[in-house]
């Protein structure tokens, strides 16, 4: 919110005036009859949660709320002077797209439900990390890891091939189905990572991957988790990357998962023979981070570490404790070794934390980019 | 300009740069008043130099780029950045004259990393050296455009090019891990390679065509060079039955390093024959005026060339090859390939097609003005797609054009999901302006016709001057809003290339 702007006016340095512009917020919002409104009385002010039926109803909220110099974002934590917003409505699955291997989603449904619907047609959106199923495609692609897998060549590739999603100023963004272009910058990345801060994202256009037709599975002993580490990175920069891997504290092994052809062969070059289960760990911390990173994770006390995303650069990874408490302390360690806290969403920094790093030009963008803050975040919002 | 105004503008500039850096010479800013924009090569032809920069400035630093956008902000004067000029969209042409400014002298490869995989490299290096750098390292980038030896690192990022081996390694969008760059504000930005949280700014400022910034450095990803390499070429019995090959071996795992499917008469073209001479005899001839001035006459019916294009045998040519570590590896891949191109009727025709495709794969470049000279002009628009839409895009732009160029078609830069198509169209210009407007109407027509049947309007050219005015077709009127509020927070003065991208 402008200082100089003579038509906003600023009502947060009293607090009654705080509390009469989040009643004047909601009423409006109850007044315009979009989607199903649930109002809330809270100890400074009310709130409203809607749940919007359509994108149509997302963008009329969003320029409402903008004319009411509100704030709008998508979650479940209401908040006095917030228009919480709750896409679960927003759950639509389409029968993929074979041919092209897409599946059309809406932000809403979520990614276990996406998968569930691609595998019945032999197709899947890849290993994910722990957390991943559990989330709403929207948070997904919103989130850290921006919908990130990895592909062959040894790297990263979103899984939205394109993206619907609702701006400030109420306008709907559509970008094209294309597997690639060269038509301005991919304007899709405003979005995907950005944690509703620019845009809310309304529905997207999934990659998927064919199932797995061939599959081979090794194993290695190491010493330490450092060493696993280091033998996985090895592995990810060679000519094709595992598509999984783990390691186990309490057995001393690191395994891996190849794909496709001379999957076999890239397996017995890695180790020996495994037909381990496919068990999936508990994932108390999840995290982004490059090989530098993953191969200095000894300090973290780790019981084990499942990585999903392997590339040249790095990868995705879940990491289970012995007690879960000991996630908040790891957090601030490895986000001091260089990680990006993928989960739990609670021990992650602001976006705007990252984005001060690429100098005073965040805030230049935040300002032609939501010049009304009607998605800003204050340091006071709960996540 | 006038002359004294001009000596003004070197002085300045030369006191930031040195003497040696800046030219307002007559002969360097008509060099500088081009690219590889076919529409520049007819005026060119005609002796015309249309739009000429004030003055041309090398820098060899990030901080000297923003001692010159911080003149520019100053005297209003446009940057137009330029690396090695060959876009063909009309990305480096200063359509508003002011600097042009080559980022040539900024050409150090600053940090080659195997174990890594990482290298860095300031963004003026031509394509070739980085490669050969690189190579003598034992790494590769695996970016290899057509225009390897007239394109620049810089230029790849800020159109987002592709080399021809993107079907394993990706576009230059996907090897980028961190850039340097200074903003129309005389920001210095620093994005990657370190992961942050939040929109991934790597990737709004590649593709950004030196609208937002001026590129300065590169951080990449590398490669191992590999060891192993199988190559082979295929007939197939039809389009279809080739895309459908295309398809397929995505869908198995496989990325071949090159994937190259050609309609029927771009098959004739390059030769579908084990030997280059046996090229049917209707198109040796055309081939034959293809620099003679009876190129012009023959296209000014292109409805009745293209008709009888037609009448050509479907079969297509498909190239591909595997590089790997190891033989083992390729010949897997290959024989797995075999067994898809069986199965859908197509035949084995060994590797000389192939072969020859890589003995001549970066033989375009500059090349393309010999047609020029025979009366008539050539484009290339490569769109993209999905699967299921390639051929109905295929059929729509040839549709489009039918009456207005001869067109043919080459399909690579394959994906799990779809494929780009690659349009070579070739149609008359007896005289400039007839050429010109000719040339509009040829593109008008085959980007509507790509845009309407799904395809976006470019899969590695960029946008430029050339396709900005389809561009808010493609991007809508909230795509087109982001643009200008990147534009506004990044070049709120609007210095930086100024009639790209946004018309």
């Amino acid at each position: 919110m402008s200082a100089e702007d003579p038509t906003v006016i600023d009502w947060s340095h009293r607090e009654e005036d705080a509390r009469f512009a989040a009643d004047s917020l909601v009423n409006g919002i109850v007044g315009a009859g979009i989607g199903e409104v649930e109002v809330l009385q809270l100890e400074d002010g009310t709130a409203a949660s809607v749940r919007p039926r359509n994108a149509d109803d997302i963008a009329q909220l969003v320029a409402l709320v903008t004319r009411l110099h509100g704030r709008a974002a998508v979650t479940r934590r209401i908040r006095s002077g917030l228009v919480a917003l709750d896409l679960s409505r927003l759950n639509a699955i389409a029968a993929p797209e074979e041919r092209s291997s897409l599946i059309r989603v809406g932000a809403g449904a979520l990614v276990r439900d996406v998968e569930a619907k691609a595998i019945q047609f032999g197709l899947s959106l890849g290993p994910l990390l722990p957390s991943s199923p559990r989330k709403t495609v929207g948070a997904w692609l919103a989130g850290p890891t921006r919908g990130e897998r990895s592909v062959p060549g040894g790297r990263l590739e979103t899984a939205a091939l394109a993206l619907e999603a609702i701006l400030p100023d109420g306008s709907a963004y559509r970008s094209r189905e294309a597997p690639r272009s060269a038509t301005g910058p991919d304007l899709d990345h405003v979005v995907l990572g950005g944690e509703g801060r620019f845009g809310i994202i309304s529905a997207a256009t999934l990659r998927l991957f064919p199932r797995a037709l061939v599959e081979s599975a090794a194993a290695k002993p190491v010493r330490s988790v450092v060493e696993a580490m280091s033998v996985l990175r090895d592995a990810a920069r060679g000519d094709s990357a595992p598509a999984e891997a783990r390691w186990d504290r309490s057995r001393g092994l690191v395994e891996a998962r190849f794909n496709g052809i001379g999957s076999a062969t890239r397996a017995r070059k890695f180790g020996h023979e495994h037909v381990g289960g496919r068990e999936i760990i508990r994932g108390h911390l999840e995290l982004a981070g490059s090989w530098s990173a993953w191969t200095a994770l000894s300090p973290l006390r780790a019981q084990a570490v499942q990585l999903v995303a392997l590339h040249a650069d790095g990868a995705f990874g879940a990491i289970e404790f012995e007690h879960a408490e000991e996630a908040d302390e790891a957090a601030s360690f490895a986000q001091a070794m260089g990680f990006a806290v993928v989960s739990p969403r609670r021990l992650r920094p602001s976006p705007e934390v990252g984005w001060s790093r690429a100098g005073p030009l965040f805030q230049a963008l935040a300002a032609t980019l939501d010049p009304h803050g009607v998605f800003r975040r204050e340091a006071t919002d709960p996540r | 300009m006038q002359a004294a105004e001009l000596e003004g503008i070197r002085r300045d500039l030369a006191a930031l740069v040195g003497t040696r850096n800046v030219s307002v010479g007559s002969s360097v800013r008509a060099l500088y008043s081009r690219d590889c924009w076919p529409r520049t090569l007819l005026w060119e032809r005609d002796g015309e130099f249309r739009y000429q920069p004030d003055v041309v400035v090398w820098p060899n630093s990030t901080d000297e780029v923003v001692k010159i956008v911080n003149y520019a902000r100053k005297t209003h004067l446009p940057i137009t950045p330029y690396g090695a000029g060959s876009s063909v969209v009309a990305g480096a042409v200063p359509l508003r004259a002011g600097i042009s400014l080559d980022m040539k002298r900024m050409r150090r490869l600053l940090s080659v990393d195997l174990k890594s995989r990482r290298a860095s490299a300031q963004v003026g290096i031509v394509g070739q050296r980085l490669e050969d750098s690189l190579q003598q390292a034992g790494a590769t980038m695996g970016h290899f455009p057509s225009s390897i030896y007239c394109s620049t690192l810089g230029g790849w990022i800020a159109a987002r090019g592709a080399g021809q081996f993107s079907s394993y390694y990706g576009k230059i969008e996907d090897m980028v891990l961190g850039l340097t760059a200074v903003a129309g504000t005389g920001d210095v930005m620093r994005v990657g390679p370190e992961r942050v949280p939040g929109p991934d700014l790597i990737q709004i400022l590649t593709g950004s065509e030196g609208t937002l910034a001026v590129l300065t450095e590169a951080t990449f990803i590398i490669h191992p060079k590999p060891t192993a390499r199988a190559l082979r070429a295929f007939r197939m019995k039809s389009l279809a039955s080739g895309l459908e090959v295309m398809r397929r071996l995505f869908r198995l795992g496989l990325r071949p390093h090159l994937l190259r499917l050609y309609d029927p008469l771009d098959s004739q073209i390059v030769g579908d024959q084990d030997k280059p001479h046996e090229t049917s005899k209707p198109v040796k001839s055309l081939m034959a005026s293809w620099t003679s001035k009876s190129l012009g006459l023959a296209l000014s019916a292109p409805s009745l060339l293209n008709r009888a294009v037609e009448m050509l045998p479907p079969r297509c040519l498909l190239v591909i090859s595997y590089e790997s570590d190891t033989q083992a590896q390729v010949e897997a891949e290959l024989q797995a390939t075999l067994d898809v191109v069986r199965e859908l009727g197509g035949a084995d025709i060994g590797e000389g097609p192939a072969q020859r495709w890589y003995k001549h794969r970066h033989s375009t470049g500059y090349k393309q003005s010999n047609v020029f000279a025979g009366h008539a002009w050539s484009d290339t628009m490569e769109v993209c797609t999905t699967w299921e839409k390639v051929l109905p895009v295929y059929d729509a732009v040839r549709q489009a054009l039918r009456h207005e160029a001869f067109v043919m078609c080459h399909f690579s830069h394959a994906y799990l999901e779809g494929c780009s198509l690659y349009f070579t169209f070739v149609g008359p210009a007896v005289t400039a302006k007839k050429g010109e407007s000719s040339y509009d109407r040829a593109w008008q027509q085959g980007m509507r016709a790509a845009l309407s049947a799904g395809a976006t309007l470019s899969h590695h050219h960029g946008v430029g001057s050339a396709k900005a005015r389809q561009l808010p077709d493609e991007l809508g009127d909230a795509g087109m809003g982001m643009l200008r509020s990147l534009k506004a927070a990044f070049d709120p003065d609007s210095i930086l290339n100024p009639g790209k991208l946004l018309a």
